[in-house]
């Protein structure tokens, strides 16, 4: 067998090039251009033959990414100024391929860069990317290990990488259930990058430029009760009790006060929460507390006045708590210090002085209801793309066009304005309902803001939706239906597909909640409660170890087993000389390991005289079938095969 | 005192270890646990573990590459120290498998392995040549090496090895060294000289049949390129050589005398002149030609090494 090292390079610059794809969507830009620059000249050289530059300019290059990497992240031991480091060393690793161990390193670095793409995103694509990417890896360790690589025989090193991962399966599993999970102690200290989220700040834009964001941040999964309309599901993320006009802020509040606990109750929310949005904790109307599974996050829970929830710092990974929810509405029934809610940055203008002594009502419920029948028939549109309004009285007797915010904003200065105190709450309103109805999805697009006032006369806050007054459908349908609305001018085919793409997101995204509801629950609580399930007490776990060796062992024995019952598969040709060999040996013609079939052909011709005639046109086909410069079609093949078998039959003294 | 690592490493059991690769990829594996655990995330522990999963399984295959699998030496070649000297053997299994990427070379510091053999073996082949090439620095008769059959497939994660240990030897001659020129001695006038001798340096005589043994230097290629039969050239004019290797070795370089005389074979040898030889053990009538003068590069391997030389 003839070997070449050489002959590996191209496969491992395209094996890096693949195991970087990923990054293009996770990394800055210019180290995702910097990484295909690398490669793709190391590339052009190993295709053109040409030396790789001397081992200063690979040194120089390697300074040059660290000061880079310093420049952008200030620090290179961050996990994302770690990750885009070791990206970009991969990709300059494949300028020093002398050794084997080389392209074995480079391909571990591989493994590594996989890695740091799992910290950021663990979506299933990223993981079925990662299955894909793992067996290609793998394949080129089997290439390595031949020593010679040929682009023509890829499927001889796949097939055997499926067998092994195949067989790496069950060990696989075992290694998931019973490795005892423990905690390095080592935080994780740095930021995720920051998407497009909800904030504690509300001017006119800050909703509409989320509208259009299909990323999921939570899903909502209802266990133990039936899931409520979604026109009913408002879920709050932050309470603004700032008023200025249209921008609304919220005081900054030093007050921490952690969450009580209740016995878990049967009618909870699970919420999957994704990360890098903030640190709102997003919970319903009737929710009268949450509660972590995690103890990391149990500490870092703020209770905000107004009954919402959030964390100290935004959420590094994937989280999931619960909301412990009662019938009454308990978040809307904390009162708080109402003075502040009745304060304004400005007085009314005249104009706008007119307009609220005409929609002051004898009661507090009166004025509210006057307030919302303002932008009913006043000619008020809902819009994605209002035209700018700089303070209130521009949106409400100019533009009178406006997305969520303007409505939400303006009605609760109106109302402070009539002396009702009202606030802001910005969150996200419905969501989409999974493929199977068990879970809901909220996207960026289904952000909203929305307004509550205090009624003294039921002592409670009260949700008010302005929005609903002018684009009802919004809370039916969700904002989804509105933007379908809004491209109704299409061909209906494309409005057709349109809708199946919903459908078809609906149906991928059902499977990524089973798997992201699987990785993210698989904890050491969940690992007890299913080693329970087996029968394994408490007392035992911490045997868990003996326990994982004593699987292993078993597995071993049972693959050793397997490997041990295998049969070869042999050529047509093969079988044939088998079955002679079979005959040879019944007319007691001894065999050494190094006869051939024309030395054999001699010791029957000394042996059995008489079978000699017979013998030898079989012999002469056989060594035909496996030397001759063309193939024996399949009737040259069945005759061979057929004259075996009656000489088989024949007996011979 | 019987042999302790003969008595630890057994003939034809399977031994297994991880690789130097091996090491690197555990401790990758370590790398993500530690991350998967710090940042509790289950999609690096399951990457972890498929890691460690095939980590485990390619030791499985790797030692079962090797089961089955049986060394027969098959003899060696003869060569000066130095030099390279083919080892030759079969692999043989009696069962119908695939065995890939089979590794031979010597287990010991006196041979080293040049070239290591690398065979596949098909289900069908029961039996398989192979050659490795191997260079010593010592001369003299020295055992045949221990003989490694390992393999690193499929992955390169573990080394798999057997160690045959075959019955035989192998003859190691002095390097031929130059030093100061030995005279050839005229044949005694006797009924040979006729004027007609043979020597390189004399003018070109004759053909006659190329006879097995005699200098290559002598073949007449061109004519075998036209008749395909090999002659032999027979110079004219020039002096018939002999030379009587002499045999006083000084007490410091010992060896060195060796190779010296090692290097007037050699020389004799290519002069096509006829030589004798003498050793303390043996004394090696005049003759001529290779066959010749491998009987007395063998009688040099065999002189043993006076006590006190250096």
């Amino acid at each position: 067998m003839k070997t070449d090292l050489r002959t590996l390079t191209l496969p491992l610059i395209c094996l890096v090039a693949f195991n970087l794809l990923p990054q293009i969507a996770l990394r800055p830009a210019w180290s995702s251009a910097l990484c295909f620059v690398f490669l793709g000249y190391r590339a052009f050289l190993a295709y053109a033959l040409l030396p790789i530059p001397p081992r200063w300019v690979l040194w120089l290059a390697q300074g040059v990414v660290g000061v880079a990497i310093w420049q952008h992240y200030n620090s290179i031991f961050g996990d994302e100024a770690a990750g885009t480091l070791l990206t970009l060393l991969t990709c300059l690793k494949t300028y020093e391929l002398r050794s084997k161990r080389d392209f074995f390193v480079n391909s571990m670095l591989c493994f590594l860069v996989l890695m740091s793409n799992l910290l950021l995103d663990q979506s299933l694509i990223l993981t079925l990317y990662v299955i894909a990417d793992v067996v290609l890896i793998m394949s080129f360790l089997y290439a390595l290990e031949s020593e010679t690589f040929s682009w023509a025989g890829m499927r001889g090193y796949l097939k055997p990488t499926f067998v092994l991962t195949l067989k790496a399966v069950p060990i696989l599993v075992v290694c998931f259930i019973l490795f005892p999970r423990f905690s390095t102690g080592f935080g994780t200290g740095a930021q995720t990058v920051g998407k497009t989220g909800i904030t504690d700040e509300l001017k006119p834009g800050s909703v509409s430029e989320l509208i259009n964001s299909e990323e999921l941040v939570f899903r909502a999964e209802f266990s133990g009760s039936e899931m409520p309309p979604r026109r009913a599901l408002y879920w709050r993320g932050a309470i603004l009790d700032r008023s200025q006009g249209l921008n609304w802020t919220r005081e900054k509040s030093t007050e921490r006060q952690s969450p009580s606990y209740a016995s878990q109750s049967a009618a909870s929310v699970e919420i999957f929460l994704e990360p890098g949005f903030d640190k709102f904790l997003f919970s319903l109307d009737s929710t009268r507390t949450i509660s972590f599974p995690s103890d990391f996050n149990r500490m870092r829970i703020t209770k905000r006045p107004g009954g919402t929830f959030e964390l100290i710092s935004p959420l590094q990974n994937r989280e999931r708590y619960n909301l412990e929810n009662s019938l009454e509405g308990e978040a809307l029934s904390i009162v708080g210090d109402l003075k502040k809610y009745v304060q304004v940055s400005e007085k009314p203008t005249s104009e706008m002085a007119k307009l609220l002594s005409q929609l002051k009502g004898a009661e507090t419920a009166k004025t509210v209801s006057n307030v919302l029948g303002h932008f009913r028939g006043n000619g008020f549109e809902y819009s994605m793309q209002p035209p700018a309004a700089r303070d209130i009285d521009e949106f409400i007797f100019k533009n009178k066009v406006g997305f969520c915010e303007h409505y939400a904003a303006s009605t609760a200065t109106m109302l402070r304005h009539l002396g009702v105190p009202a606030r802001v709450v910005v969150g996200f309103q419905g969501g989409t309902p999974s493929f199977l109805e068990n879970y809901i999805s909220v996207r960026g697009q289904d952000a909203h803001a929305w307004v509550e006032y205090f009624d003294a006369d039921g002592e409670r806050w009260r949700r008010i939706d302005p929005t609903a007054q002018v684009n009802p459908a919004r809370l039916n349908l969700g904002s989804q239906s509105y933007l379908q609305g809004q491209e109704s001018w299409l061909p209906t085919w494309l409005m057709d597909s349109n809708n199946a793409y919903y459908r078809m997101r609906a149906v991928v995204d059902e499977f990524e909640a089973s798997w992201i509801g699987f990785l993210v629950r698989f904890d050491l609580a969940r690992q007890k409660e299913l080693l329970a399930k087996f029968g394994m007490e408490e007392t035992l776990f911490r045997a868990l170890p003996v326990f994982l060796a004593m699987a292993l062992v078993l597995i071993l024995a049972v693959l050793y087993f397997i490997e041990a019952q295998r049969r070869e598969k042999l050529t047509r040709e093969e079988r044939i000389y088998q079955e002679m060999l079979l005959t040879l040996k019944k007319w007691k013609i001894e065999r050494l390991p190094s006869d051939g079939p024309l030395t054999l052909m001699d010791k029957v011709r000394a042996r059995h005289p008489t079978m000699a005639d017979q013998v030898e046109p079989i012999m002469e086909g056989l060594i035909l079938a496996r030397f001759g410069a063309t193939q024996l079609d399949r009737e040259q093949m069945d005759s061979l095969s057929r004259s075996v078998r009656n000489l088989r039959k024949l007996s011979v003294r | 005192m019987p042999d302790l690592s003969r008595w630890i490493v057994r003939e034809n059991r399977i031994y297994i270890m991880p690789t130097g690769n091996g090491a690197l990829y555990l401790a990758g594996i370590v790398v993500l646990i530690l991350t998967a655990s710090t940042y509790n995330n289950n999609l690096i522990f399951i990457l972890a573990f498929f890691l460690f999963a095939v980590f485990f399984v390619s030791m499985l295959q790797t030692h079962y590459n090797l089961k089955g699998v049986r060394l027969r030496y098959n003899g060696s070649e003869e060569g000066f120290q130095g030099d390279r000297i083919g080892l030759n053997a079969y692999i043989t299994q009696k069962r119908a498998r695939t065995k890939k990427a089979l590794q031979l070379r010597t287990g010991s510091k006196t041979f080293v392995t040049l070239k290591n053999a690398r065979e596949d073996l098909g289900p069908q082949d029961t039996i398989k040549a192979v050659r490795i090439e191997v260079r010593a620095w010592k001369r003299g008769l020295h055992k045949v090496p221990t003989l490694i059959v390992e393999t690193q497939y499929p992955l390169g994660l573990f080394r798999a090895w057997k160690v045959f240990r075959p019955e035989g030897e192998v003859v190691i001659y002095p390097a031929p060294q130059s030093g100061p020129p030995l005279r050839p001695r005229a044949y005694d006038q006797g009924e040979q000289d006729q004027g007609l001798r043979t020597s390189p340096d004399g003018d070109f005589g004759e053909l006659k049949s190329y006879a097995p043994g005699e200098s290559y230097h002598q073949i007449a290629w061109k004519h075998y390129a036209r008749t395909g039969t090999l002659y032999t050239k027979v110079h004219w004019g020039a002096e018939d050589r002999h030379y009587a290797i002499p045999w006083n070795p000084p007490q410091k370089e010992f060896e060195r005398y060796l190779e010296l005389m090692s290097g007037y074979i050699k020389q004799a040898c290519d002069e096509n002149a006829s030589f004798e030889m003498e050793t303390p053990v043996s004394s090696i009538q005049p003759g001529r030609g290779a066959e010749h003068a491998k009987l007395c590069w063998r009688a040099l391997a065999l002189v043993a090494e006076p006590k006190g030389a250096s």
